[in-house]
């Protein structure tokens, strides 16, 4: 009994000095929007529908994201090209093309599963919105827009960065390519962790 | 100073101790969230202004445009007033706290004989804006929030009074400056060491704080007692909780700390600061805790309160007295 | 396949497993029996053995190369291996030579996902091609006819097409063309492929090369919700299956083991689909409102109409009332749109809104029984166009069974199989009837042959022969609405009845339900007159007809696919619908009218299980014989008119069915070249023809051999041109519009 009381006793002093002692540890906070972490180099972001160098779409509307699809995020309704509206190289193309970002587990799997690499993941991650609506993106936001490229493959990337978030990403990279998440706290803790696994 | 009439000084002298203690509120509210924060391993509030320090400021312009609600099925003039008593209770013991002294006084609003009767009057009175939120809330949460801080206070308030009558018992008055004067030698609670455990225990367990705030339990009773309140009003129950603290704090220090005495005869640091210090100690002590125990369950509380602090204080006070009559 | 004791059965092998089948049996088929499933493109059950893909091969012990089962006779003491390594070998090199040039763009093609190629492929092919040469390129998309697409790169000639068109629809128009890697499928006669049958070409097609306009890239086999229910487009009642996608019918696909349709659909009910979200849908009850018509809600609709029957009730009595329909509508509705007026009082109750006058044949058969007749006898309009796939059963009998075909009246039977052609029932040569078995297909307008043969037939009854009747109507529940009672009893008035009453004033309320009497009525003039004197019309409709001209409040209600409930084809059977398509919030189904009404009346109905019951179970009672039409007047030399029928004629879904635009017919009248000539028109002209006071204007003139000298034949149905002005083989007059030049291309590509 008395031992217990006292055992009790240790514990919740051994708790007040873990919770002194985290007072003067570094915080290993990111001061997220104004420093942003780089990403691993595959990170699956928000999808993109890239085009060819000709401007045309490269997705034919073959729907075989969307039954790759776990998470049934996408939706796909295919219609013919005509030689007036030619909007992709083939006979087919995606005349209604819709990604419920809110659905998605970002798996990559449609991807995978495109023959044509039409969509791509980026890593893009800001996509926070008001409605839930919002977040139902269709061609309008998926597509690349003309002016803007063809957009870029995965293997394209190898930092993980699109060109237009790289000059935040690179003030402070909190990732090291090479080792992993080496520099923040937690990445240390699995570290040693690993370390004294191995040893 | 005979040409002032009394009246003004008590109101000087009142608009002084309030605006002192709020600004220490404000800050020790920032104090809070930033020390938790570091137990925590985040960086606090950092934003408004350098360091954060303009975060209470942020906080009060938000509590004063906050909608102010009132449920449907509240009881309208009770659920308005239930924050203002709370407040005033929390606020009314500042009145004769004595804070230190000078030759030209005792620094305080008024000295009461009878000082520390006072603040347990007062403080109990406290327990009514709880109970009255939580019941003119018109819903269940705050009811049960209610219920449990009643419960709460009776079990608990017991065992303190116990602990302070200990030290009355060796102070041999119940001025608080005579406390403090009586202490001049031995803080109290060197004597007192048990008694000062439990008030400590208890102090925590009558401000509502954690790990005894199951008043508020989030995570059981989404808000408990001010479940339904916003804006400024809710303001005034955070105000007073923490005006709460502060008092305990200050009335821990003149029990059982001595108050604005020196230790080791370093008398040349004024009184005051060594109240600030002591003070200060208390109130990080409280965050300490925060940061650091989980909430009892709501039974274990209860047989804490009754089977443990209960017995063990008054066998405290029972010590204290028969070594006290022993001596004289 | 059982084994009949007159048919010596072998005993074969298969895969270890002893099989007794009947002598001649196929090896594929046998295999069937052990649900070993030997892959086949070329071979189908209903087409038999062509051996032309080679992809059946199989292992026989005893023969020192692999075999086509698809061609392979059982014999007895056979012993078949069909999963053996060289039978495995066998396939992957028959894949191998199918993929040589084959495109692989499964990703847009709309057989992906349900292609026999891809499925051999998986099971059996090499997964990577060793050819490295280019591919030989074929035309892709070809614009094969109105229906569907070809592509040729596809096409693995297993010519399944080519042999349907040729063995089930004895049509001919599809051909092999050129040899080797270069051959493909083409018409004979490089014009466009035009059938009624066209789109089961799509569905016996293997592989993507046939593909239909109506479903090209709309959607993937996986996302469809499939439905099987009954097509009430005609009186057959075939099965099918209705695909459907984010709330659009997007394709029906015929039911492969189905006894009434034979595993095949015609045009109409298959590609007649599209009409279902066609904006011009109605989509709440309307009310006239002078030239106006005024959205109002359920209620108030309902309420009017149940006001104006209980006026016209209480003040000129139940005969000042009328209800026209049921050939549309469920045998639940039926049943319950008789009950309902009947317990009013009203007895003018009809399903007649045509020129059909009778559905139910005094002997029913079935169709098994007709394709196993040995003479068929075709009275009237021909079922080609009335009731299609039936007449793929004709079809079958002719050719395969050796049946003989006698078509008696103005029409011949629109299908390309030997018939005999009379005009009149004296001339039908008398040893049509020396058959055992014979078929009596009437298209029940005219009962006047039937009165005249009436003897006959008794006799032939009396002599022990099989003899069955078939009446492939107009309206697809014509049957089922008769033997719902939805027929004028007990001095009650039919529709001919109630539109003269009407055009004397003698009608105050009249309720049609899917009817289109002003473009449908056999007399269109009466039909119209009654319509403009009746003050009050209610119509239950998809669209706004013709008829809806002269409505009142018009009631929006269910499409063929959104309805669920029992119908009987024209064979007496009972078919189920189920609901595959949800009808638009505003719609309601005529069921669900009647029951607002009634509440609204204060009329007890039956409880909707005594209703099932009802509708699955036909009483039996003698039916009318249908009417006897007096001879048209005008002279030996008089020019007559032929009023034809056409699949895709009617003013309702075809109408308002943007996908079909292509195979509307046109308002054409066809004429021999010697009357033509006689006329002073050639092809391509407009003429009016005229009959007394009555007139068909704008017609396009087309010249064809096949047409008897001496008419005129126009198509009955077409909305701007109702046929139903002229009587069917009155005398007309033809004159010529000037001019009419910009119309003769038109002319030529509607001949
Ligand atoms: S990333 Fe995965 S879950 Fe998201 S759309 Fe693609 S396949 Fe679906
Ligand atoms: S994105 Fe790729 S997989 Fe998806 S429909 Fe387009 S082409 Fe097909
Ligand atoms: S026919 Fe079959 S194998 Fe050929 S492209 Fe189409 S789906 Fe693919
Ligand atoms: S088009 Fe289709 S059915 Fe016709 S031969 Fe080619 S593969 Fe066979
Ligand atoms: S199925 Fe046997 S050869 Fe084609």
């Amino acid at each position: 009994m008395l031992r217990a009381v006292i055992a009790g006793f240790v514990a919740i002093l051994a708790g007040f000095r873990t919770t002194f002692g985290y007072l003067f540890v570094k915080k290993p906070t990111i001061a997220y929007p104004s420093i942003k972490k780089q990403h691993a180099p595959r990170f699956h972001g928000l999808h993109e529908l890239r085009r060819y160098a000709d401007g045309k779409e490269r997705c034919i509307g073959c729907e075989l994201c969307q039954i790759a699809c776990p998470a049934n995020a996408i939706v796909v309704v295919g219609a013919e090209n005509t030689p007036a509206d030619r909007r992709s190289p083939g006979e087919r193309y995606a005349a209604r093309y819709e990604i419920d970002e809110l659905r998605c587990i970002f798996c990559g799997l449609c991807e995978e599963a495109c023959p044509t690499d039409a969509i791509v993941l980026t890593p893009r991650f800001e996509m926070s919105d008001y409605r839930r609506g919002s977040f139902v993106y269709a061609k309008d936001r998926l597509l690349v827009p003309p002016q803007g490229g063809v957009g870029s493959a995965p293997d394209e990337r190898p930092n993980g960065i699109p060109a237009d978030l790289g000059a935040v990403a690179q003030q402070k990279s909190t990732v090291d390519i090479a080792t992993g998440y080496d520099a923040t706290w937690y990445g240390r803790a699995l570290k040693t962790e690993r370390r004294g696994l191995a040893g | 100073m005979n040409a002032v009439p009394l009246w003004l000084i008590v109101v000087i002298k009142s608009a002084i101790v309030l605006f002192v203690v709020i600004t220490t509120f404000a800050y020790s509210m920032l104090f809070e969230r930033k020390v938790m924060a570091w137990m925590q391993l985040r960086p606090g509030p950092n934003r408004v202004g350098p360091w954060g320090l303009l975060q209470p400021a942020a906080d009060a312009a938000k509590m004063l445009f906050k909608e102010d609600l009132t449920p449907k099925t509240a009881d309208p003039v009770i659920y308005r007033l239930a924050p203002f008593i709370a407040l005033f209770a929390a606020m009314g013991t500042f009145a004769i706290i004595p804070f230190s002294e000078s030759p030209a006084g005792v620094w305080s609003v008024g000295d009461v004989n009878a000082g520390i009767l006072f603040v347990f009057a007062l403080t109990s009175i406290g327990v009514y804006g709880i109970s009255l939120a939580g019941w003119a809330s018109g819903s269940k949460f705050p009811l049960l929030g209610s219920v449990r801080a009643t419960a709460q206070m009776i079990s608990y308030e017991l065992s303190m009074t116990m602990s302070v009558v200990g030290v009355l018992i060796l102070a041999g008055t119940t001025s608080l400056v005579g406390i403090v004067h009586a202490q001049y030698r031995l803080w109290f609670f060197i004597p007192q060491l048990v008694g000062f455990g439990i008030y400590l225990i208890t102090a925590v367990a009558e401000t509502n704080r954690a790990p005894f705030d199951l008043v508020e339990a989030e995570t059981e009773l989404v808000g408990g007692f001010h479940t339904e309140y916003s804006g400024l009003r809710f303001g005034l129950f955070f105000i007073a909780e923490y005006m709460n603290m502060i008092t305990v704090s200050c009335i821990a220090t003149l029990l059982f700390l001595g108050g604005w005495n020196a230790p080791f005869g370093l008398t040349f640091i004024p009184g005051i600061v060594w109240f600030l210090i002591k003070g200060g100690l208390f109130l990080f002590f409280y965050i300490w805790l925060r940061a650091t125990l989980p909430r009892f369950r709501y039974d274990r509380l209860m047989a804490f309160g009754w089977k443990v602090l209960l017995p063990v204080a008054t066998l405290n006070l029972m010590a204290t007295a028969a070594v006290i009559a022993a001596v004289r | 396949m059982t084994t009949q004791p007159s048919v010596k059965t072998v005993t074969v092998t298969v895969d270890g497993v002893s099989l007794s089948v009947p002598e001649g049996t196929l090896l594929v088929e046998a295999a069937k029996q052990i649900q070993e499933d030997i892959p086949v493109y070329c071979y189908h059950t209903k087409l038999g053995p062509a051996g032309l893909c080679r992809i059946c091969l199989v292992e026989i012990e005893k023969m020192p190369k692999l075999q086509i089962a698809c061609n392979t006779v059982v014999t007895d003491g056979m012993v078949v291996h069909t999963a053996s390594d060289k039978t495995m070998e066998g396939r992957r090199a028959v894949l191998e030579f199918l993929l040589l040039n084959h495109p692989l763009d499964c990703p847009i093609c709309d057989k992906g996902g349900e292609c026999d190629l891809q499925d051999f492929s998986m099971a059996y092919g090499q997964g990577a091609s060793r050819k490295v040469e280019a591919k030989v390129a074929k035309p892709k998309a070809v614009d094969l006819g109105p229906t569907i697409v070809l592509d040729e790169e596809r096409c693995i000639v297993c010519q399944r097409c080519v042999r349907f068109d040729d063995i089930i629809t004895q049509e001919r128009s599809l051909v092999v063309k050129d040899r080797g890697h270069r051959d493909i499928i083409a018409t004979s006669t490089e014009e466009p492929y035009v059938s009624d049958f066209s789109g089961n070409v799509t569905e016996l097609c293997p592989v993507g090369a046939l593909t239909s306009k109506t479903y090209r890239f709309k959607s993937r086999p996986w996302d469809l919700n499939r439905t099987k229910t009954t097509c009430t487009q005609c009186s057959v009642g075939c099965q099918l299956y209705v695909d459907e996608r984010y709330g659009d019918v997007l394709r029906t696909m015929s039911v492969a083991e189905d006894e009434t349709s034979d595993g095949w659909l015609c045009d109409r009910g298959r590609y007649n689909i599209g009409f279902y979200n066609d904006p011009q849908r109605i989509a709440s009850p309307l009310l006239r409102r002078g030239d106006e018509w005024e959205q109002i809600g359920w209620d108030d609709a309902v309420a009017l109409w149940a006001r104006q029957i209980r006026e016209a009730r209480d003040t000129t009595g139940p005969e000042s009332i009328g209800v026209i329909g049921g050939g549309r509508l469920l045998n639940e509705e039926a049943f319950l749109l008789q009950h309902l007026f009947r317990s009013l009082g009203v007895e003018n109750l009809d399903w007649r809104a045509g020129r059909q006058t009778v559905a139910t044949p005094v002997f029913s058969g079935t169709y098994e029984e007709l394709e196993a007749a040995q003479t068929i006898l075709v009275f009237g309009v021909p079922p080609s166009q009335t009731a299609p796939v039936m007449d793929l059963r004709i079809r079958k009998a002719v050719v395969q069974r050796g049946a003989r075909l006698v078509t008696v009246g103005p029409h011949s039977s629109g299908s390309s199989v030997t018939e005999t052609h009379v005009r009149r029932v004296a001339d039908i040569p008398s040893d049509a009837f020396d058959a055992e078995r014979i078929a009596v297909v009437f298209d029940g307008i005219d009962a006047t042959p039937m009165r005249d043969l009436h003897e006959r037939f008794a006799e032939l009854k009396r002599a022990g022969k099989s003899l069955i009747g078939f009446i492939p109507g107009e309206q697809p529940n014509a049957r089922g609405a008769e033997a719902m009672g939805m027929l004028p009893r007990d001095g009650g008035r039919g529709t001919r009845e109630v539109f003269s009453a009407a055009k004397d004033g003698g009608i105050r309320v009249l309720s049609l339900f899917g009817v289109n009497p002003a473009l449908r009525f056999a007399d269109g003039a009466l039909a119209t007159a009654a319509l403009e004197r009746t003050p009050f019309i209610v119509l239950s409709e998809l669209f706004l007809t013709d008829t809806a001209r002269f409505a009142s409040l018009v009631l929006p209600a269910h499409g063929p696919f959104e309805r669920d409930g029992h119908v009987l084809d024209m064979t007496g059977r009972v078919q189920r619908l189920f609901a595959a398509h949800a009808a638009p919030g505003g719609a309601l189904s005529d069921g669900e009218m009647l029951v607002a009404l009634a509440d609204a009346l204060d009329i007890e109905i039956p409880s909707p299980s005594a209703l099932t019951a009802r509708a699955r179970a036909p009483e039996k009672r003698a039916m009318p014989r249908g009417e006897i039409r007096a001879a048209a007047p005008g002279g030996e030399a008089a020019l007559r008119v032929i009023i034809r029928s056409d699949i895709f004629a009617g003013g309702g879904t075809v109408y308002h069915d943007e996908r079909l635009e292509e195979l509307r017919p046109r308002p054409i009248a066809t004429l021999h070249p010697r009357t033509a000539q006689a006329l002073g028109v050639a092809a391509g002209d407009l003429v009016d023809v005229i009959a007394g006071d009555r007139a068909l204007r704008g017609l396009i003139v087309r010249v064809a051999d096949a047409a008897s000298e001496g008419t005129i034949r126009v198509v009955d149905g077409l909305p701007g041109a109702p046929a139903n002005v002229l009587f069917d083989g009155e005398e007309v007059q033809v004159t010529k519009l000037e001019p009419a030049a910009p119309l003769a291309a038109a002319g030529a590509v509607a001949g």
